[in-house]
């Protein structure tokens, strides 16, 4: 745990609590561009697989290092996608119901997903082990239906397969 | 027999680590280009394979870097496109995934052409296996002296900057990527002044598909006549991958000349529809292209006799639709993904979009009007180059051909709230 002052809030001490290693990423993506600015996202992308969202203090924190205001750095974000500014479940699933999927049965697996977590897409199972959401297409499309845990791809999917993949990670826990 | 070039060594999982892919001949190309041609030298030969982009505008590869001035002053950068996003297209990722040192060969090439020392691979933030294993191979290269200072031993400095996107179709578009790559939000720029003059930074910048500058080991390590032996003719040249998808019984990724007929691809290659089903029409290339009705196949799949059909070769990533789909649903999707990628720089684009999707859910849903279908083609006609890029056109060029080639399915439609072929898009 670390405690920084930021740039733009000179009076707040705020905890930001991330690893060694993360930190270590962020001073080596600092390094690699001809502009700081550049290694914004990438270091809100490895921020949020730490901490599984983008949090208020980690926007203040990283707008700090590239030496923009927060303001900006959440207007940016929110323009990504896979950006986050929730918390989502242990295991965050992609499901793709986009063109090519849906000709092979999306619709599917879709209710698959939603049958077995019992929550809507959007939304995490009271365990906090998933949440999933509706996403568009992964490139995963000759080997559709697909869907991604965390990113890693789970492809070629049926419903059977697709209740054993929740069964499986409902075990590991 | 066709000879496999680009997915030649796909099969063998240690050609992911650079001794194996040495071993198979590989790094002697960008070896040979960077210690005994001169950049004019790489761009004439590049020129003369009539390589076009693979990314989906099909633009002449060597005249693109010929574009970029001298002598300014100003570094040049190189960004590989690896945003893969355009729905049906899953192509650069299997080359991505299974031979990272092939893609980081043809980089070294392009660099070295327009005199770049910081390149960039610019991937889709969903992507993550395939930028693991690119970040293990762009270290095995730098262990190898293939990247950093002096490569190869010559006189030359490149590094490669993986860089991870986020989430957001837009930054495929190349100025769009560039935006992004600057840590903005992925908002496309006017052009011209196009990226090889003002790119990344204000600095001249060269786009290129991941696909595309894989092409360039082998132009290097064969020659340009051997490349332009491969296609349908002299202005569609090289291998060519195909994403075949949708309602086939064997989809895959398949390799063979530019320029193969596209009956070939579908009942040959991919062993046809399955379940006896009948054709019902072909995108050939991403969802951003106009269809092809069962009768319109008998076509080469290359950049020019596309065009003459009407449509685009794009990222070809070719769909296959049987008889099952309901056109009405499949445009609505269609038109959703717009809707959900566009930047919302242009009204044109962010207004005609949602509207376009809100007016198919509306036929789809059973609540759609006659007037509806011609008012969408003529919003259609007014979202077509009017835009900063062309995600606009992107949307309502495939949803304006279905609508015009399976009309009498969305008059049905509205007609008798309910689908023409009675069953949705299900498998
Ligand atoms: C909306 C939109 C999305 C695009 N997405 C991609 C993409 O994901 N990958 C890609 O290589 N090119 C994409 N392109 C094309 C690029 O703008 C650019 O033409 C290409 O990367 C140039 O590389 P090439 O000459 O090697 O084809 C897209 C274009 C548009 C308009």
């Amino acid at each position: 745990m670390r405690i920084c002052r930021i740039l733009f809030h000179p009076n707040s001490e705020i905890d930001v609590m991330f690893s060694e290693e993360t930190e270590q990423k962020f001073r080596h993506l600092l390094s690699l561009y001809p502009r700081k600015r550049s290694a914004l996202i990438p270091m809100l992308l490895i921020a949020q697989r730490e901490q599984g969202y983008i949090r208020n203090e980690t926007i203040d924190y990283v707008a700090g290092l590239v030496e923009l205001s927060p303001s900006e750095v959440e207007s940016i974000l929110s323009f990504y996608t896979m950006l986050r500014r929730d918390p989502v479940g242990k295991y965050h699933i992609y499901v793709c119901t986009n063109l090519a999927c849906m000709l092979r049965g999306s619709d599917r697996i879709e209710s698959t997903i939603k049958r077995k977590l019992g929550v809507d897409f959007g939304k995490v199972t009271e365990d906090g082990l998933f949440s999933a959401v509706e996403f568009e297409c992964l490139g995963s499309c000759t080997t559709a239906p697909c869907v991604t845990v965390n990113n890693e791809f789970y492809e070629n999917l049926d419903v059977k397969k697709t209740e054993e993949i929740i069964d499986e990670l409902r075990r590991r826990g | 027999m066709y000879e496999t070039v680009l997915f030649k060594n796909i099969a063998d999982p240690r050609v992911r680590a650079i001794d194996r892919y040495a071993e198979l001949g590989g790094y002697r190309a960008a070896e040979m280009v960077v210690k005994e041609r001169t950049p004019a030298e790489v761009i004439e030969t590049t020129k003369a394979t009539g390589l076009r982009g693979r990314g989906g505008a099909g633009f002449p590869t060597g005249l693109k870097w010929s574009f970029v001035p001298k002598d300014t002053g100003k570094p040049t950068y190189l960004c590989c496109n690896a945003d893969e996003s355009e729905p049906g297209t899953c192509k650069d990722r299997v080359i991505m995934e299974r031979d990272p040192h092939q893609l980081i060969e043809g980089i070294i090439i392009a660099s070295f052409a327009v005199d770049c020392h910081l390149a960039f691979i610019y991937i889709r933030g969903e992507f993550w296996y395939a930028y693991r294993v690119l970040e293990k191979a762009l270290g095995e290269a730098r262990a190898k002296g293939f990247l950093g200072k002096k490569i190869f031993g010559s006189n030359f400095d490149l590094d490669i900057v993986l860089h991870s996107g986020a989430g957001a179709y837009i930054c495929g578009e190349e100025t769009g990527l560039i935006e992004s790559l600057e840590g903005k939000r992925g908002h496309p720029r006017q052009k011209p002044p196009f990226p090889a003059v003002q790119g990344l930074y204000g600095c001249p910048t060269v786009v290129n598909n991941v696909e595309t500058l894989a092409n360039l080991p082998h132009i290097f390590n064969r020659g340009a006549e051997w490349f332009k032996s491969i296609g349908s003719n002299p202005k569609n040249t090289g291998p060519k991958l195909y994403c075949m998808s949708g309602h086939l019984n064997k989809p895959a990724v398949v390799e063979r000349e530019l320029g193969i007929p596209l009956p070939e691809l579908i009942y040959d290659i991919c062993g046809g529809i399955p379940g006896g089903k009948k054709l019902k029409g072909v995108i050939p290339g991403g969802s951003s292209v106009p269809i092809l009705t069962a009768d319109e196949i008998d076509v080469r799949m290359d950049f020019d006799s596309l065009a003459a059909k009407g449509t685009l070769l794009g990222s070809a990533g070719c769909m296959v639709l049987d008889e099952t789909v309901c056109m009405v649903r499949f445009a609505m999707r269609t038109a959703r993904f717009y809707a959900e990628e566009t930047c919302g720089q242009c009204s044109q684009c962010r207004e005609g979009t949602w509207w376009m999707e809100q007016v198919l859910h509306r036929i789809e849903h059973g609540h759609g009007k006659m007037s509806d279908l011609d008012m969408i083609l003529d919003m259609c006609s007014n979202m077509k180059g009017v835009t900063i890029c062309v995600l606009s056109d992107a949307c309502a060029m495939p949803v304006e051909a279905m609508i015009n080639k399976f009309r009498a399915e969305f008059e049905y439609h509205i007609t008798n709230k309910t689908c023409m072929v009675g069953a949705h898009a299900h498998a």
